[in-house]
Parts: C-alpha cells; structure tokens; sequence
C-alpha cells in the first residue's frame, strides 16, 4: 500500500478509491465525534432512570421505552403531532403547486414578488411564532381586527384556543411553503417547451396538458417536498414552544414538546431520551414509505 | 388576465399580512398598538422604540431598557460570530466530502450517505439531550465553543448533501480538461471545479448562516443568559418573559430587528436557490425528455 503524503498532487499510487476515503476524512471525524457519539449517549441515557436533578440512578433496560408505549400523554401527543404534519404537508404542497405555476407565468413586477414570497421562509421558526402571537392576539391582534372589520365576527375571539393546533400548523406552513413552491418553481422551468406545443397541437386541454406534460417534471420535486415537510412538522418545536408553550391547556402539545417536557421540565432525561428515539425512528419510518411509494413507478 | 392580478395580489396579502402586522404595531405607541379594530396605518407613528432597542435614545425612566439594549447588541454579536464560524467549517468539510461522494465510488459508500441522511430525521429535541448531558459534564454550558459544535452536528452532513448533489450536476469535462492540463486530483478540486461552482458553494454558505443565525431551540437550551446568548433566544426571553413588563410595540421593533438580516439573506438567497435545481438526477443524467405520462 502506498504511502499518503498528503500533498496537492497524488502519489503514483493512491487510486481513486483511496483518494476519495482520504477527502471524507474530516467529514468522518466530525460525524464520529458529533453523530456518533452523542447519539451513543443519548442511546446509553434512554436505558438509564434519571432523577430530577438529572442524576443517574440505576440502569432500567427498557423501563423507559415500556413506560413510553402506555403512557396516554405520549398517545395525545402523537395524535396532535399527526394533525399538525398532515396540515402542514397538505397547505405547503397545495400552495407550492398553485404559487409555483403562477410565478411561472410573465407579469410586471414578478421579480419583486418572487423576492417577497421567500420571505416567510427567510424569518426563523421562532420569529414566525412571534409574528403570528401579534397577528392571532385575543386583545389586539390583527386577524381579529380584520374579521371584526369584514364583518365576519361580532367581537374579538381567542383564535389559538379556537384553532389550537390547526392555526398553528397554519403559520407553518406560511413559514414553510416558500420551500415548495421554489422547487416547484425549478421543476417547472425545466420543462422543454416544445413539449407543450406538441400537446396544444394535440388538442389537450389545459387540464390534459398539465396531467401529461407538467407533472412527469415535478414527480422528483414532489417527492423532496414530501419527505422534507414531513420530517420538519414533525421534529418542528421552535414554532409551538413560542407561540403556545404547548397549548392552552396541552392541547398543542406536539410530540417534540413532550420530549423538551419530559427532559427539562420533568427532569426524566432518560424517559426524554427514549422518546427522542422513538419519534426518530416515526420520522424514518415516514421517511422510507414516502420513498417506497413514490419511486415505485420508475421507468 | 385579470383572475391571475388578482391571484398575485392574494399570495402578496398572505405572504407579508404577518410580517406587517408586526411592523404596524412597532411603529406605534402603546396605546394606538392595542386598539380594537386596528389601526391599518399608523396615526401617530413614531420610531421611538427603535430608538431604545438601539440605544439610541437614552430611557430616562427605567435604566432596565438600557441593560437589555446591550445584551440585545451583544446577541447580534454572538450569532454573526457562531455563524461565520459553523458555515465555513461546513462549507469547507462539506465541499471536499460532496466531490468525493459526487464524483467517486468507494468502500461502504452507500453507508455513509445512509448515516448523512440519518442526521436529518435527528429532531433537535432528541440530539439537545446527550449534548446537554455532555456539556453539563465539561462545563461547556454557556459557551460558544458549546453553540458550534452543536450545529456543526448537524450542519456538516447538510452541506455535505447538497454539495454532492451540486458537484454531481456539473459537466465533467471541465474536470478532464484540468486533469489533461496536468492537474492531480486534488488541484482539479480547489482550481477547477470549486470556482465553477462557486455559485452552488456561496448559496450553501447563505443557507448555513441562515440556519446557523435562525437556530432557536439548542440556543434556548445551552446559551440563554449567558455572554454568549444568540438573537433567537435573546429575544424570545424579551417577548414571552418580559412580556409583562415591556409594551407590546418595543417587543414587535426588537423581532423586526433581529428579522432583518435574515430578511436581507433570503432577499439575496431567492436568486440563487433556482440554480441549485432540484432535477430528477435520471434526467440529469441522460438528458432526455420525461415521455409523457
């Protein structure tokens, strides 16, 4: 085996392979150091009984992980976790698709908008949260005002108590949407224009045209989008802990919020561990059937 | 024609109906900022509490605004510094890794891209907990060294991915050329393919600093209160627990502050996340046409 000099130009005989291993190196020991191992250790933490002052107490085995699949607030908490991500994954696509095409059309001052409308996504999660605190506030907000203002309600109303966790997966997907609807955007765009002339001098309607031409295009777009909106709703946490701390009365308290609970506020680090694995391995199982699904029907 | 001005105007309202909501209620005083129904423009607008956010205007009154001035000023500091540093440690690993990954094949590869992938079903709930527990032990709460080496958990695979698919897009014959020039593998790198794609690079590098500056959740849980507090948790402290004690027009100047940069950055950014095209890789490769359906 030759030797690695670790100079600019390759010795004779470091193949390819070699060289390739040789450049993931510093990505190989930033992952080992801080994948790796903490997730070692978060591992270790979830078979372990904590006391509140996060003390180990003793080993527990799987105690925490038994613990976890009887407890009804881990069950309300996946149910409202579930509600939040359908929500949130059917506004974003919906408003991706229906924003996207209309950014694809030519009109004055598109550029402009096209600016404006990643915006929401710009702002970080919390200050989304703080911007929507403003916008649904039981004294002055201004989604009341503006209701009140159209007539639609005879006085100010409570709108998160209301809405619970719907108005809060709304004000994600507000957040979130800029993502689809510019991978959308460039999904569009590579579509060759020719093929929508053939298909006009085929007769097909706008509708046929869109279902035959366009959607092949947006397939792979659609799938990214899927598989990233799911897996953000769910490990979402910035957005209910500052809008809602979890809810009136823990209705919005989404699956990640009892994993901050359990760990920081009920002191059980172990228990808070175990249930980080647990929603993990939801995320990858969501994750995995997208893929299946979706690339089924490959040509 | 008309139906799609319309369409426009109705994703124009959506999209900055929340943003100007909070910039209406900065704008006014308290007393205008609470008023049922609202006040769509300020009657008597004043820049009063931008002037105290930004120390500008002494607070004659309550010496507290000035402190928190400060901390505030200080949290813009914190985060400009722990984002250079994690985006241009990710940047640099990043790009390196993303050629190899794009551009050769190797043992147990298809390994680590799974493990690249696997960082990002990690909800930052999950990874605060062992980060937490190891920092508590050596003394790292509070820190920035603590804050990025956080992000870089999670940063460095990011960028790693989107490189990869980046590089993987770009011809290869500028490559082939380098390497007939007489350059080895690592010069067609750095020389060759790293300023052709410079573009891709500086759109990550944006991306990373937003995350690195947007970051709430391991800011709340390793740094608030401390020298080294970021924007995020600085002003999530001044809106949910001072909310008491400061009017709701000074909390709604601090968010838009700390808005700006990120708002300046997406301004920047939206030109450049089209060229990072998310096309189906089969296409890219072969480059034929999708058949139709």
């Amino acid at each position: 085996m030759t030797r690695n000099s670790g100079s600019a130009k390759p010795k004779r005989g470091l193949t390819d392979s070699q060289f390739a291993l040789f450049l993931i190196i510093p990505l190989v020991i930033f992952q080992a150091a801080l994948s790796v191992y903490p997730g070692a250790v978060a591992l270790w933490m979830s078979l372990q009984k904590f006391n509140p002052s996060g003390q180990v107490m003793r080993f527990y085995g799987a105690g925490n992980y038994i613990k976890a699949f009887a407890d009804p607030e881990v069950q309300a908490s996946t149910l409202i976790s579930l509600e939040y991500t359908v929500t949130i994954v059917v506004v974003t696509v919906l408003l991706g698709l229906g924003v996207s095409l209309l950014l694809n059309e030519q009109f004055k001052g598109r550029s402009i908008i096209r600016v404006l409308v990643i915006l929401p996504w710009a702002i970080p999660e919390y200050a989304t949260a703080l911007l929507y605190g403003n916008v649904y506030s039981q004294t002055y907000g201004t989604l009341n005002g503006l209701l009140l203002q159209l007539g639609l309600i005879p006085e100010y109303l409570p709108i998160v108590s209301i809405g619970t966790i719907w108005v809060l997966a709304l004000a994600y997907a507000w957040h979130y949407a800029p993502l689809a609807i510019f991978f959308f955007l460039g999904s569009l765009q590579s579509v060759p224009e020719h093929l929508y002339q053939q298909a006009r001098i085929d007769g097909a309607s706008v509708f046929r045209r869109f279902r035959t031409v366009t959607l092949p295009y947006m397939r792979y777009a659609l799938l990214i989008i899927l598989v990233l909106a799911t897996t953000d709703a769910l490990k979402s946490l910035d957005l209910v802990w500052n809008l809602t701390q979890g809810g009136p009365n823990g209705m919005t308290r989404v699956l990640t919020y009892y994993v901050y609970r359990a760990t920081f506020i009920l002191g059980d680090l172990g228990y808070g561990a175990a249930l980080s694995f647990i929603l993990m391995l939801l995320i990858m199982l969501v994750t995995a059937v997208y893929f299946i699904v979706l690339t089924r029907r490959r040509r | 024609m008309i139906v799609l001005y319309v369409m426009v105007a109705a994703v124009v309202v959506w999209s900055a109906f929340p943003i100007y909501t909070t910039v209406l209620i900065s704008l006014m005083d308290t007393r205008e900022a609470v008023l049922t129904p609202t006040h769509w423009i300020p009657q008597q607008p004043t820049l009063d509490w931008y002037g105290r956010i930004l120390a500008l205007v002494p607070d004659a009154t309550t010496g507290k605004m000035l402190a928190y001035a400060d901390a505030f000023k200080q949290g813009f500091v914190n985060s400009i510094f722990v984002a250079c540093v994690v985006t241009l440690l990710s940047v640099i690993v990043g790009s390196v890794a993303g050629y190899a990954f794009a551009r050769f094949s190797f043992r147990r590869k298809n390994a680590w891209l799974m493990s690249i992938l696997l960082s990002r079903s990690l909800p930052a709930a999950a990874m605060a907990i062992p980060f937490f527990f190891m920092f508590h032990q050596a003394g790292l709460i509070g820190t920035y060294q603590g804050l990025i080496i956080t992000y870089l958990s999670f940063e460095i695979p990011l960028a790693t991915w989107i490189l990869m698919g980046y590089f993987a897009n770009l011809p290869l014959e500028t490559e082939r050329a380098g390497r007939i020039d007489g350059l080895g593998r690592l010069g067609v790198l750095f020389r060759v393919v790293i300023p052709e794609a410079i573009g891709g690079v500086a759109s990550v590098g944006i991306l990373l600093f937003l995350i690195s500056w947007s970051e709430f959740f391991f800011a709340y849980i390793l740094v608030t209160g401390s020298a080294a507090q970021t924007v995020p948790p600085a002003v999530s402290e001044l809106t949910t627990i001072m909310a008491g004690l400061s009017p709701p027009p000074e909390l709604a100047a601090s968010l838009v502050i700390s808005m700006i940069p990120a708002l300046v950055l997406g301004a920047i950014f939206q030109k450049y996340i089209l060229r990072l095209k998310i096309v189906d890789p089969v296409v890219a490769r072969t480059g034929e046409e999708i058949p139709f359906a």
